[in-house]
């Protein structure tokens, strides 16, 4: 039967030891120094935007790695910082896309079953695609054919919603109380090596006195979420008309956990040098980004009106 | 009679009411509930094991008002709300009829039946597969009505995805020219044939909806759409294309064709379900207990089972012996329990059955005497 967990083997977990049957295969695992490691080294790449396909040589191997992913987890798990925990979630999601891309039909419906994403057909249940498709234009409800319950997606559209899927699952790292002391040790080494966060985020100054679409958006980056294209624009255009350097605004955008300096810097100078203007009240209706009936036709509006 | 008298009374036909009152709350030991006399909720984060509890409250302390939560939470009563611990919630459609004037809108009530039958039949069940069972649709006890989805299915969505259906209902964004494309079907080198293709009816979602709304309108009122189907040759001609999903049997170009399918979005989509940000998001907003008692208005937020049947100003009217009341403004002409009363002026004393004395007395336009 597709989608069946009892056919999945050591490959298919090494390759995705998220999986809950992942637990069988490492049961027995003893936790060594070196695992430990490369546990934090993992994590450490994944903040770097490094984390790259590996090659398992044997079955040793593999067990080792799904042990590797099982110490990383229960580090987040203790540590409790969302701004690591998110970007580990990107970073990995993303990598285990690729894999997902190039996978068996029979691979995909085990990824599927995982995550209780009821696909027949080329359609997706209604309730997983709201949970995992992003908020943007092209995922809009309004824009499917939407019956009994179903929508039809193609194959890219349901690889993506797996890599949000496990997105989900990765961010929601269950908390781990009282960490044994080889955790302890390891959160210790990981937050010395690790970008320090005041320096990431020390140039933002923050004010009160946004209107409330902006300041949910600045609430829900210093939170490290992700937000959708269309918001960012949004914030970003807003903080220049209000007047913050580029600077300030990308260490705002630094806490984003799929923040790419050299991406953020050059949309935001571009963003400046085109001069756009900041979205009407009304279109930030449409678009979905407004957060409070408050009484204004534009967010600059907002300062003069509270005064 | 004074103030204290007519809240006096006004306690003692609630809490008569609410005795053999019927409730349907699904899992009513996970909802919070919220009470009002002065506002809507002047009190929340109340919670009770069962309904016999719920209703011995009601009986000996009846409030104006009272809500629950569309969430479940494992802890009703914590404060503040992140201690409840939410386990899901129901989506919850508030559709509201806006008048002009104090009472200008319950002589308007049945309009919004339709609005709602939309919702339930093309929305709810055709687009969403949402199951019967799953659906408690609700009089609201004033302008409007409820609709809760009790589905396990949509329970846990959080508040963008919420808003993203909402989105849809109302037809935020929606792009008619979208649905439609020319198609190179041959020709020559000189000159290339194309056809329109857009929706058939068997599609799903919005571009089924507009075709059967269209052909709908070329059968019932061709001149709204355009002068050129009064001619039923030419009509049928259009219709028998747009089964097929092929747009090109008309001599109405594309751009005044669009033109007039944009005028249908109204009846497309629902747009008098409330839309307000606060409302679609918050997932810990209380909405008025179906079967309770609306205390702007003393009628019951009824819940319905037959919705082609229902009348709001006769089968959501308190029933009891009538009333003497003297208006203290006055009245236009109102037909509730199938009579006509008034209209009334200042100083004018009547009798009126229970139902409607009490709704001009909570209306404020009459006191008891």
């Amino acid at each position: 039967m597709l989608g069946n967990a009892e056919n999945v083997d050591l490959d298919f977990v090494a390759k995705y030891p998220f999986l809950k049957k992942a637990r069988e295969f490492v049961a027995d695992a003893e936790i060594t120094d070196s695992l430990v490691e490369k546990a934090v080294a993992f994590i450490l790449a994944a903040l770097a935007g490094k984390l790259s396909e590996k090659m398992y040589a044997d079955d040793f191997e593999k067990k080792e790695g799904i042990v590797v992913y099982a110490i990383a987890r229960m580090i987040l798990g203790a540590m409790r910082n969302r701004y690591v925990t998110n970007r580990f979630a990107v970073a990995y999601s993303k990598l285990a896309r690729k894999r997902i891309n190039s996978e068996s039909e029979d691979g995909i419906a085990i990824l599927l079953n995982e995550f209780n994403i009821n696909m027949r057909d080329g359609k997706v249940s209604l309730p997983a695609y709201l949970k995992y498709t992003p908020r943007d234009p092209h995922y809009s409800l309004i824009n499917r054919q939407v019956s009994s319950g179903w929508v039809a997606i193609n194959e890219d559209e349901r690889n993506r919603m797996i890599e949000e899927a496990i997105k989900k699952h990765l961010e929601a790292v269950p908390l781990l109380k009282n960490p044994p002391d080889f955790i302890n040790r390891a959160i210790a080494e990981l937050e010395k090596q690790m970008p320090r966060q005041e320096e990431r985020t020390k140039k933002f100054v923050a004010k009160d006195d946004y209107p409330p679409c902006v300041t949910y958006l600045i609430d829900e980056l210093k939170k490290h979420h992700n937000l959708p294209h269309q918001a960012r624009w949004f914030l970003a255009v807003y903080l220049i008309n209000i007047g913050l350097s580029d600077d300030e605004i990308v260490s705002l955008f630094s806490n984003s956990p799929d923040f790419s300096e050299k991406i953020t810097r050059y949309q935001v100078e571009h963003a400046r040098k085109k001069g756009y203007k900041v979205l009407s009240c009304a279109s930030l209706v449409s678009a979905g980004l407004c957060r409070a009936a408050c009484g204004i036709s534009s967010p600059l509006a907002w300062r003069g009106k509270k005064r | 009679m004074n103030e204290q008298e007519n809240d006096v009374f006004i306690r003692t036909v609630f809490s008569k009411y609410y005795q053999q009152a019927k409730f349907d709350i699904k899992r009513i030991d996970q909802r919070e509930f919220g009470i009002g006399n002065v506002k809507k909720i002047d009190a929340r984060h109340l919670s009770f094991a069962t309904t016999e509890q719920f209703r011995n409250f009601l009986v000996s302390n009846p409030p104006r008002f009272v809500s629950h939560s569309a969430a479940y939470y494992q802890f009703p009563a914590e404060t503040p709300i992140e201690k409840k611990g939410r386990i899901g919630a129901d989506l919850i459609f508030d559709l509201d009829m806006h008048a002009e004037g104090k009472y200008d809108v319950y002589t308007r009530l049945d309009e919004m039946r339709d609005e709602v039958a939309r919702l339930v039949e093309d929305f709810l069940i055709s687009d969403f597969g949402i199951s019967r069972e799953d659906l408690l649709i609700a009089f609201s006890g004033n302008r409007g009505y409820h609709v809760h989805v009790r589905s396990e299915d949509y329970l846990s969505l959080g508040g963008e995805e919420r808003k993203e259906i909402m989105n849809y209902i109302r037809a935020e964004n929606l792009r008619i020219r979208d649905f439609f494309e020319w198609k190179e079907i041959g020709g020559s080198s000189k000159k290339t044939l194309k056809k329109l293709l857009g929706p058939k009816p068997t599609d799903g979602g919005y571009r089924g909806r507009l075709a059967k709304l269209v052909i709908n309108k070329l059968n019932n009122s061709p001149s709204s759409l355009s002068k050129i189907f009064v001619d039923e040759e030419k009509r049928n001609f259009f219709i028998s294309g747009i089964m097929e999903g092929n747009w090109s049997k008309t001599s109405l170009k594309l751009e005044e064709l669009l033109e007039r399918l944009e005028k249908l979005k109204p009846e497309l989509a629902i747009l008098s379900i409330n839309a307000d940000p606060a409302v679609t998001y918050d997932m810990s907003k209380l909405i008025r207990v179906p079967n309770s008692i609306h205390g702007e208005t003393g009628f019951v937020a009824k819940i319905v089972g037959d919705l082609s049947s229902f009348e709001p100003l006769r089968h959501a009217v308190i029933n009891g012996p009538p009333i003497k009341v003297e208006f203290v403004e006055a009245v236009p002409e109102l037909e509730i329990l199938n009579q006509t009363f008034g209209g009334f002026s200042a100083g004018q004393k009547a009798e009126l059955p229970l139902g409607v004395a009490l709704f001009f007395i909570l209306k404020s336009s009459a006191r008891k005497l």
